[in-house]
Protein backbone atom coordinates (compact mmCIF):
# COMPACT_ATOMS: atom_id res chain seq x y z
CA UNK A 1 0.00 0.00 0.00
CA UNK A 2 2.82 2.25 0.97
CA UNK A 3 4.24 2.20 -2.72
CA UNK A 4 0.74 3.49 -4.18
CA UNK A 5 0.77 5.69 -1.46
CA UNK A 6 0.31 9.63 -2.61
CA UNK A 7 -1.18 12.63 -1.05
CA UNK A 8 -3.38 13.02 -3.94
CA UNK A 9 -4.49 10.38 -6.38
CA UNK A 10 -4.64 10.96 -9.87
CA UNK A 11 -6.70 8.49 -11.73
CA UNK A 12 -9.19 7.53 -14.28
CA UNK A 13 -11.88 9.34 -12.48
CA UNK A 14 -10.75 12.43 -12.27
CA UNK A 15 -9.10 12.40 -16.09
CA UNK A 16 -12.56 12.21 -16.97
CA UNK A 17 -13.88 14.69 -14.46
CA UNK A 18 -11.49 17.08 -16.18
CA UNK A 19 -12.56 16.13 -19.76
CA UNK A 20 -16.24 16.96 -18.94
CA UNK A 21 -15.51 20.16 -17.55
CA UNK A 22 -13.45 21.06 -20.47
CA UNK A 23 -15.53 20.02 -22.64
CA UNK A 24 -18.80 21.65 -20.98
CA UNK A 25 -17.16 25.20 -21.50
CA UNK A 26 -16.00 25.04 -24.88
CA UNK A 27 -19.87 23.89 -25.78
CA UNK A 28 -21.51 26.86 -24.25
CA UNK A 29 -18.92 29.20 -25.14
CA UNK A 30 -19.66 28.24 -28.33
CA UNK A 31 -23.40 27.52 -27.98
CA UNK A 32 -23.50 31.28 -26.46
CA UNK A 33 -21.57 32.88 -29.67
CA UNK A 34 -23.50 31.32 -31.99
CA UNK A 35 -26.70 31.85 -30.69
CA UNK A 36 -25.98 35.79 -30.03
CA UNK A 37 -24.83 35.64 -33.59
CA UNK A 38 -27.91 34.32 -34.61
CA UNK A 39 -30.07 36.45 -32.11
CA UNK A 40 -28.16 39.96 -33.36
CA UNK A 41 -27.59 39.12 -36.93
CA UNK A 42 -25.77 41.92 -39.27
CA UNK A 43 -24.09 45.25 -38.73
CA UNK A 44 -26.58 46.05 -35.43
CA UNK A 45 -25.33 42.97 -33.94
CA UNK A 46 -22.76 42.74 -30.90
CA UNK A 47 -19.39 42.82 -32.37
CA UNK A 48 -17.69 39.48 -31.56
CA UNK A 49 -15.43 40.35 -28.51
CA UNK A 50 -17.95 42.06 -26.92
CA UNK A 51 -20.23 38.51 -27.33
CA UNK A 52 -17.06 36.24 -26.21
CA UNK A 53 -16.86 38.27 -22.96
CA UNK A 54 -20.36 38.24 -22.25
CA UNK A 55 -20.08 34.36 -22.94
CA UNK A 56 -16.66 33.80 -20.91
CA UNK A 57 -18.33 36.23 -17.97
CA UNK A 58 -21.18 34.12 -18.05
CA UNK A 59 -19.96 30.65 -17.84
CA UNK A 60 -17.63 31.70 -14.65
CA UNK A 61 -20.05 33.06 -12.83
CA UNK A 62 -22.12 29.60 -13.90
CA UNK A 63 -19.26 27.52 -12.77
CA UNK A 64 -19.02 29.33 -9.43
CA UNK A 65 -22.78 28.97 -8.99
CA UNK A 66 -22.22 24.95 -9.60
CA UNK A 67 -19.17 25.02 -7.35
CA UNK A 68 -21.02 26.67 -4.56
CA UNK A 69 -24.03 24.61 -4.60
CA UNK A 70 -22.28 21.11 -4.97
CA UNK A 71 -21.44 20.96 -1.17
CA UNK A 72 -24.85 21.31 0.11
CA UNK A 73 -26.57 19.29 -2.23
CA UNK A 74 -23.69 16.45 -1.59
CA UNK A 75 -25.57 16.57 1.71
CA UNK A 76 -28.90 15.93 0.73
CA UNK A 77 -28.04 13.20 -2.06
CA UNK A 78 -25.04 11.28 -1.96
CA UNK A 79 -24.97 10.19 -5.45
CA UNK A 80 -23.43 13.54 -5.86
CA UNK A 81 -20.29 12.78 -3.49
CA UNK A 82 -18.12 12.18 -6.38
CA UNK A 83 -18.63 15.57 -7.52
CA UNK A 84 -17.61 17.20 -4.03
CA UNK A 85 -14.37 15.28 -4.31
CA UNK A 86 -13.57 17.26 -7.53
CA UNK A 87 -15.02 20.07 -6.91
CA UNK A 88 -11.27 21.64 -7.08
CA UNK A 89 -11.29 21.45 -10.05
CA UNK A 90 -14.42 22.86 -11.05
CA UNK A 91 -12.68 25.71 -9.09
CA UNK A 92 -9.72 26.43 -10.63
CA UNK A 93 -11.44 26.39 -14.11
CA UNK A 94 -13.78 28.94 -12.93
CA UNK A 95 -10.62 31.07 -11.85
CA UNK A 96 -9.51 30.30 -15.71
CA UNK A 97 -12.44 31.49 -17.39
CA UNK A 98 -12.80 34.29 -14.95
CA UNK A 99 -9.56 35.51 -15.98
CA UNK A 100 -9.60 35.35 -19.72
CA UNK A 101 -13.17 37.12 -19.05
CA UNK A 102 -11.39 39.75 -17.17
CA UNK A 103 -8.25 40.37 -19.69
CA UNK A 104 -10.21 40.36 -22.66
CA UNK A 105 -13.08 43.04 -21.34
CA UNK A 106 -9.50 45.10 -20.08
CA UNK A 107 -8.39 44.76 -23.01
CA UNK A 108 -11.11 46.14 -25.25
CA UNK A 109 -12.52 48.44 -23.01
CA UNK A 110 -8.78 49.98 -21.46
CA UNK A 111 -5.95 49.31 -24.28
CA UNK A 112 -7.04 52.35 -26.82
CA UNK A 113 -6.10 54.91 -24.51
CA UNK A 114 -2.80 56.68 -23.36
CA UNK A 115 -3.28 55.42 -20.34
CA UNK A 116 -2.01 51.62 -19.00
CA UNK A 117 -5.55 49.53 -19.31
CA UNK A 118 -5.00 48.00 -15.87
CA UNK A 119 -4.28 52.09 -14.83
CA UNK A 120 -7.02 52.72 -16.71
CA UNK A 121 -9.31 50.18 -15.42
CA UNK A 122 -8.74 51.00 -11.95
CA UNK A 123 -8.76 54.90 -12.75
CA UNK A 124 -11.13 56.12 -14.84
CA UNK A 125 -14.31 55.76 -12.91
CA UNK A 126 -14.74 57.09 -9.71
CA UNK A 127 -18.10 57.41 -8.72
CA UNK A 128 -18.00 55.61 -5.75
CA UNK A 129 -20.37 57.22 -4.15
CA UNK A 130 -23.11 56.82 -6.63
CA UNK A 131 -24.46 53.64 -7.00
CA UNK A 132 -25.89 54.13 -10.44
CA UNK A 133 -22.29 54.73 -11.72
CA UNK A 134 -20.41 52.55 -9.06
CA UNK A 135 -17.06 51.27 -10.66
CA UNK A 136 -18.42 47.80 -10.46
CA UNK A 137 -15.12 46.46 -11.98
CA UNK A 138 -13.13 46.85 -8.80
CA UNK A 139 -15.76 44.07 -7.60
CA UNK A 140 -14.45 41.98 -10.34
CA UNK A 141 -11.13 42.21 -9.97
CA UNK A 142 -10.92 41.84 -6.14
CA UNK A 143 -12.73 38.77 -6.39
CA UNK A 144 -10.46 37.50 -9.42
CA UNK A 145 -7.66 38.07 -6.83
CA UNK A 146 -9.62 35.65 -4.36
CA UNK A 147 -10.03 33.08 -6.30
CA UNK A 148 -6.67 33.57 -7.76
CA UNK A 149 -5.30 32.61 -4.44
CA UNK A 150 -7.58 29.90 -4.10
CA UNK A 151 -6.90 28.50 -7.44
CA UNK A 152 -2.48 28.60 -6.83
CA UNK A 153 -2.98 27.04 -3.26
CA UNK A 154 -5.18 24.09 -4.91
CA UNK A 155 -1.83 22.71 -5.40
CA UNK A 156 -0.68 19.48 -3.67
CA UNK A 157 2.58 21.36 -2.38
CA UNK A 158 0.19 23.75 -0.51
CA UNK A 159 -2.40 21.49 0.73
CA UNK A 160 0.67 19.64 2.30
CA UNK A 161 2.65 22.55 3.80
CA UNK A 162 -0.13 24.38 4.70
CA UNK A 163 -1.84 24.54 8.42
CA UNK A 164 -5.15 22.56 8.02
CA UNK A 165 -7.10 25.61 9.26
CA UNK A 166 -5.00 28.35 7.08
CA UNK A 167 -5.64 26.36 4.25
CA UNK A 168 -9.37 26.12 5.31
CA UNK A 169 -9.29 29.84 6.07
CA UNK A 170 -7.86 31.03 2.50
CA UNK A 171 -10.48 29.12 1.02
CA UNK A 172 -13.48 29.72 2.76
CA UNK A 173 -12.60 33.43 1.12
CA UNK A 174 -14.82 31.95 -1.90
CA UNK A 175 -17.99 33.42 0.28
CA UNK A 176 -16.37 37.03 -0.12
CA UNK A 177 -15.30 36.62 -3.76
CA UNK A 178 -19.07 35.31 -4.24
CA UNK A 179 -20.64 38.41 -2.92
CA UNK A 180 -17.85 40.58 -4.54
CA UNK A 181 -18.96 39.32 -7.97
CA UNK A 182 -22.66 39.15 -6.96
CA UNK A 183 -21.95 42.96 -6.80
CA UNK A 184 -19.75 43.06 -10.15
CA UNK A 185 -22.93 41.72 -12.04
CA UNK A 186 -25.51 43.51 -10.46
CA UNK A 187 -23.78 46.86 -10.72
CA UNK A 188 -22.17 46.51 -14.09
CA UNK A 189 -24.74 44.02 -16.69
CA UNK A 190 -27.60 44.43 -14.99
CA UNK A 191 -27.33 48.51 -14.71
CA UNK A 192 -26.73 48.12 -19.28
CA UNK A 193 -29.22 45.52 -19.63
CA UNK A 194 -33.05 46.73 -19.58
CA UNK A 195 -34.72 43.15 -19.67
CA UNK A 196 -36.36 41.72 -16.16
CA UNK A 197 -35.18 38.26 -17.09
CA UNK A 198 -31.73 38.62 -16.24
CA UNK A 199 -32.56 40.08 -12.77
CA UNK A 200 -34.91 37.16 -12.43
CA UNK A 201 -31.79 34.63 -13.32
CA UNK A 202 -29.26 35.99 -11.23
CA UNK A 203 -31.77 36.56 -7.98
CA UNK A 204 -32.53 33.11 -8.96
CA UNK A 205 -28.90 31.32 -8.72
CA UNK A 206 -28.58 33.60 -5.52
CA UNK A 207 -31.69 32.34 -3.89
CA UNK A 208 -30.37 28.74 -5.06
CA UNK A 209 -26.84 29.28 -3.41
CA UNK A 210 -27.86 30.76 -0.12
CA UNK A 211 -31.55 28.67 0.44
CA UNK A 212 -28.92 25.77 -0.03
CA UNK A 213 -26.20 26.09 2.58
CA UNK A 214 -28.75 27.44 5.03
CA UNK A 215 -31.42 24.06 4.47
CA UNK A 216 -28.11 21.83 4.65
CA UNK A 217 -26.88 23.92 7.74
CA UNK A 218 -30.05 23.02 9.11
CA UNK A 219 -30.76 19.17 8.20
CA UNK A 220 -27.03 18.90 9.79
CA UNK A 221 -28.13 19.92 13.04
CA UNK A 222 -31.22 17.82 13.05
CA UNK A 223 -29.04 14.78 12.28
CA UNK A 224 -26.88 15.65 15.49
CA UNK A 225 -29.95 16.10 17.68
CA UNK A 226 -31.66 12.54 16.10
CA UNK A 227 -28.36 10.66 16.75
CA UNK A 228 -27.55 12.70 20.16
CA UNK A 229 -31.10 11.42 21.79
CA UNK A 230 -30.18 7.96 20.22
CA UNK A 231 -26.78 8.30 22.58
CA UNK A 232 -28.48 9.29 25.25
CA UNK A 233 -30.83 6.45 25.45
CA UNK A 234 -27.71 3.92 25.21
CA UNK A 235 -25.28 5.60 27.92
CA UNK A 236 -26.94 2.92 30.32
CA UNK A 237 -24.81 0.40 28.85
CA UNK A 238 -22.41 2.67 26.86
CA UNK A 239 -22.19 0.83 23.92
CA UNK A 240 -24.25 2.31 20.86
CA UNK A 241 -26.81 0.32 18.75
CA UNK A 242 -25.20 1.72 15.23
CA UNK A 243 -27.35 -0.42 13.46
CA UNK A 244 -27.61 -3.74 11.54
CA UNK A 245 -24.60 -4.89 9.56
CA UNK A 246 -26.48 -5.30 6.79
CA UNK A 247 -27.26 -1.79 6.19
CA UNK A 248 -23.51 -0.98 5.84
CA UNK A 249 -22.35 -1.22 2.15
CA UNK A 250 -18.90 -3.16 1.92
CA UNK A 251 -16.01 -1.24 1.85
CA UNK A 252 -18.31 1.71 3.22
CA UNK A 253 -19.43 3.47 6.60
CA UNK A 254 -21.92 4.54 8.39
CA UNK A 255 -21.86 7.58 10.38
CA UNK A 256 -22.94 8.14 14.32
CA UNK A 257 -23.28 10.90 16.26
CA UNK A 258 -22.43 10.56 20.03
CA UNK A 259 -23.50 12.92 22.65
CA UNK A 260 -22.55 16.19 21.45
CA UNK A 261 -18.69 14.92 20.25
CA UNK A 262 -17.39 14.50 16.68
CA UNK A 263 -19.21 11.61 15.00
CA UNK A 264 -18.09 8.11 14.59
CA UNK A 265 -17.48 6.56 11.05
CA UNK A 266 -18.52 2.89 11.52
CA UNK A 267 -16.85 0.71 8.55
CA UNK A 268 -17.73 -2.99 6.94
CA UNK A 269 -14.92 -4.59 5.36
CA UNK A 270 -13.99 -8.22 4.62
CA UNK A 271 -16.39 -9.25 7.17
CA UNK A 272 -15.40 -6.92 9.47
CA UNK A 273 -16.31 -4.07 11.10
CA UNK A 274 -14.09 -1.39 12.89
CA UNK A 275 -15.06 2.15 13.72
CA UNK A 276 -12.52 5.70 13.93
CA UNK A 277 -13.92 9.12 14.05
CA UNK A 278 -15.05 10.81 11.17
CA UNK A 279 -12.63 13.80 10.90
CA UNK A 280 -9.57 13.21 8.99
CA UNK A 281 -6.56 14.40 10.72
CA UNK A 282 -5.73 16.51 7.37
CA UNK A 283 -7.95 18.98 6.59
CA UNK A 284 -10.90 17.32 8.57
CA UNK A 285 -12.92 16.06 5.56
CA UNK A 286 -15.98 13.34 6.31
CA UNK A 287 -13.92 9.86 6.71
CA UNK A 288 -17.40 8.28 6.55
CA UNK A 289 -18.18 9.68 3.26
CA UNK A 290 -15.16 7.87 2.23
CA UNK A 291 -14.40 3.93 0.99
CA UNK A 292 -11.88 1.52 2.26
CA UNK A 293 -9.14 1.06 -0.81
CA UNK A 294 -6.78 -1.39 -0.77
CA UNK A 295 -6.87 -1.96 2.25
CA UNK A 296 -7.40 1.69 3.75
CA UNK A 297 -9.94 4.24 4.54
CA UNK A 298 -9.35 6.54 1.76
CA UNK A 299 -10.53 10.32 2.60
CA UNK A 300 -12.78 11.37 -0.06
CA UNK A 301 -11.39 14.79 0.11
CA UNK A 302 -7.91 14.86 -0.67
CA UNK A 303 -7.31 10.83 -0.46
CA UNK A 304 -5.27 10.63 2.77
CA UNK A 305 -5.33 6.88 4.31
CA UNK A 306 -5.56 5.30 7.56
CA UNK A 307 -5.88 1.45 8.46
CA UNK A 308 -9.46 0.58 9.98
CA UNK A 309 -7.79 -1.30 12.96
CA UNK A 310 -5.70 1.14 14.16
CA UNK A 311 -6.28 4.39 12.71
CA UNK A 312 -2.61 4.83 11.42
CA UNK A 313 -1.30 6.05 8.24
CA UNK A 314 0.26 3.14 6.26
CA UNK A 315 4.30 3.82 6.02
CA UNK A 316 6.26 6.15 5.87
CA UNK A 317 3.25 8.31 6.83
CA UNK A 318 2.61 9.14 10.51
CA UNK A 319 -0.92 10.76 10.42
CA UNK A 320 -3.00 9.22 13.18
CA UNK A 321 -6.97 9.28 14.37
CA UNK A 322 -8.74 8.55 16.91
CA UNK A 323 -10.28 4.63 17.04
CA UNK A 324 -12.87 2.89 18.54
CA UNK A 325 -14.20 -0.24 19.97
CA UNK A 326 -16.82 -1.88 18.19
CA UNK A 327 -18.50 -5.74 18.47
CA UNK A 328 -20.98 -7.70 16.34
CA UNK A 329 -23.70 -9.28 18.14
CA UNK A 330 -26.67 -10.75 16.24
CA UNK A 331 -25.85 -8.62 13.26
CA UNK A 332 -26.45 -5.65 15.10
CA UNK A 333 -23.12 -3.29 15.28
CA UNK A 334 -22.38 -1.63 18.59
CA UNK A 335 -19.65 0.85 19.29
CA UNK A 336 -17.82 2.19 22.58
CA UNK A 337 -18.84 5.99 22.54
CA UNK A 338 -15.60 6.91 24.19
CA UNK A 339 -12.61 7.60 21.62
CA UNK A 340 -9.77 5.85 21.97
CA UNK A 341 -6.32 8.06 21.47
CA UNK A 342 -5.10 8.72 18.20
CA UNK A 343 -3.49 5.11 16.27
CA UNK A 344 -4.75 3.00 19.07
CA UNK A 345 -5.05 -0.90 17.74
CA UNK A 346 -8.56 -2.19 17.89
CA UNK A 347 -9.49 -5.62 17.05
CA UNK A 348 -12.25 -5.69 14.82
CA UNK A 349 -15.29 -7.35 15.09
CA UNK A 350 -15.94 -9.99 12.71
CA UNK A 351 -19.41 -10.90 10.91
CA UNK A 352 -20.53 -14.16 11.69
CA UNK A 353 -22.00 -15.05 7.98
CA UNK A 354 -25.92 -16.21 7.62
CA UNK A 355 -26.74 -19.13 6.99
CA UNK A 356 -29.73 -20.25 4.29
CA UNK A 357 -31.66 -20.97 6.84
CA UNK A 358 -31.10 -18.11 8.75
CA UNK A 359 -31.46 -16.09 5.81
CA UNK A 360 -34.84 -17.95 5.01
CA UNK A 361 -36.29 -16.65 8.19
CA UNK A 362 -34.47 -13.13 7.97
CA UNK A 363 -36.46 -12.55 5.10
CA UNK A 364 -39.68 -13.56 6.15
CA UNK B 1 -15.68 17.76 9.05
CA UNK B 2 -15.58 18.38 12.31
CA UNK B 3 -19.13 19.52 14.77
CA UNK B 4 -17.24 23.32 15.73
CA UNK B 5 -16.72 23.64 11.64
CA UNK B 6 -20.37 22.42 10.91
CA UNK B 7 -22.16 25.04 13.16
CA UNK B 8 -19.84 27.54 11.73
CA UNK B 9 -20.85 27.06 8.28
CA UNK B 10 -24.27 26.97 9.27
CA UNK B 11 -24.18 30.68 10.92
CA UNK B 12 -21.63 32.22 8.38
CA UNK B 13 -24.56 31.85 6.19
CA UNK B 14 -27.05 32.50 8.26
CA UNK B 15 -25.24 36.09 8.57
CA UNK B 16 -23.66 36.69 4.89
CA UNK B 17 -26.65 34.75 2.94
CA UNK B 18 -29.23 38.82 4.02
CA UNK B 19 -25.94 40.57 3.41
CA UNK B 20 -25.20 39.01 -0.04
CA UNK B 21 -29.21 38.92 -0.59
CA UNK B 22 -29.21 42.72 0.26
CA UNK B 23 -26.90 44.18 -1.79
CA UNK B 24 -28.08 42.16 -4.55
CA UNK B 25 -31.44 43.79 -3.71
CA UNK B 26 -30.28 47.53 -3.24
CA UNK B 27 -28.11 47.31 -6.28
CA UNK B 28 -31.83 46.49 -8.67
CA UNK B 29 -32.74 48.88 -6.97
CA UNK B 30 -30.24 51.28 -8.15
CA UNK B 31 -30.73 50.40 -11.68
CA UNK B 32 -31.28 53.22 -14.40
CA UNK B 33 -34.91 53.15 -15.34
CA UNK B 34 -35.16 52.66 -19.35
CA UNK B 35 -36.84 56.39 -21.11
CA UNK B 36 -39.67 53.95 -22.31
CA UNK B 37 -40.78 52.46 -18.89
CA UNK B 38 -40.54 55.45 -16.62
CA UNK B 39 -43.49 55.38 -14.61
CA UNK B 40 -46.25 58.08 -15.25
CA UNK B 41 -47.26 60.76 -12.76
CA UNK B 42 -50.46 60.31 -10.51
CA UNK B 43 -50.41 63.77 -9.63
CA UNK B 44 -51.13 66.93 -11.16
CA UNK B 45 -49.32 67.98 -13.87
CA UNK B 46 -45.89 70.15 -13.07
CA UNK B 47 -47.20 73.79 -12.65
CA UNK B 48 -45.45 76.50 -14.70
CA UNK B 49 -44.26 79.87 -13.70
CA UNK B 50 -47.81 81.37 -14.61
CA UNK B 51 -50.01 78.89 -13.40
CA UNK B 52 -50.87 80.16 -10.24
CA UNK B 53 -52.60 83.15 -11.49
CA UNK B 54 -55.05 82.81 -14.22
CA UNK B 55 -56.06 86.13 -16.30
CA UNK B 56 -59.09 85.51 -14.87
CA UNK B 57 -58.50 85.49 -11.36
CA UNK B 58 -56.09 88.34 -11.19
CA UNK B 59 -57.91 91.11 -9.52
CA UNK B 60 -57.11 94.68 -10.77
Amino acid sequence: VSTRYSAVKWNRNKRVYDCVVVCGIVLYLGLFVLIGKLAWPGDSGISDEVLLIRALGTCAFLLLHIVLCIGPLARFDHRLLPLLYNRRHLGVATFVVALFHGALATGYYHAFGPLNPLVSLLSTNTHYASLAAFPFEICGVLALLILFLMAATSHDFWLKNLSPSLWKGLHMMVYSAYGLIILHVTLGALHTEESSLYVVLVGVGLAAVVGLHLAAGWRERLRDGQRLSLAEKSRADSWIDVGSVDDIPENRARVVCVRGCERIAVFRYSGRVSAVTNVCAHQRGPLGEGKIIDGCITCPWHGWEYRPENGQSPPPFHERIATYRVRVVNRRVLVDPHALPPGTPVEPALIEELSHDTVASTAT
Amino acid sequence: MTRRHRYWHAWLWLVFGPLIIAGFVIGVRARPTPLDEQPRRSGPPESRPGDALQPREVVP
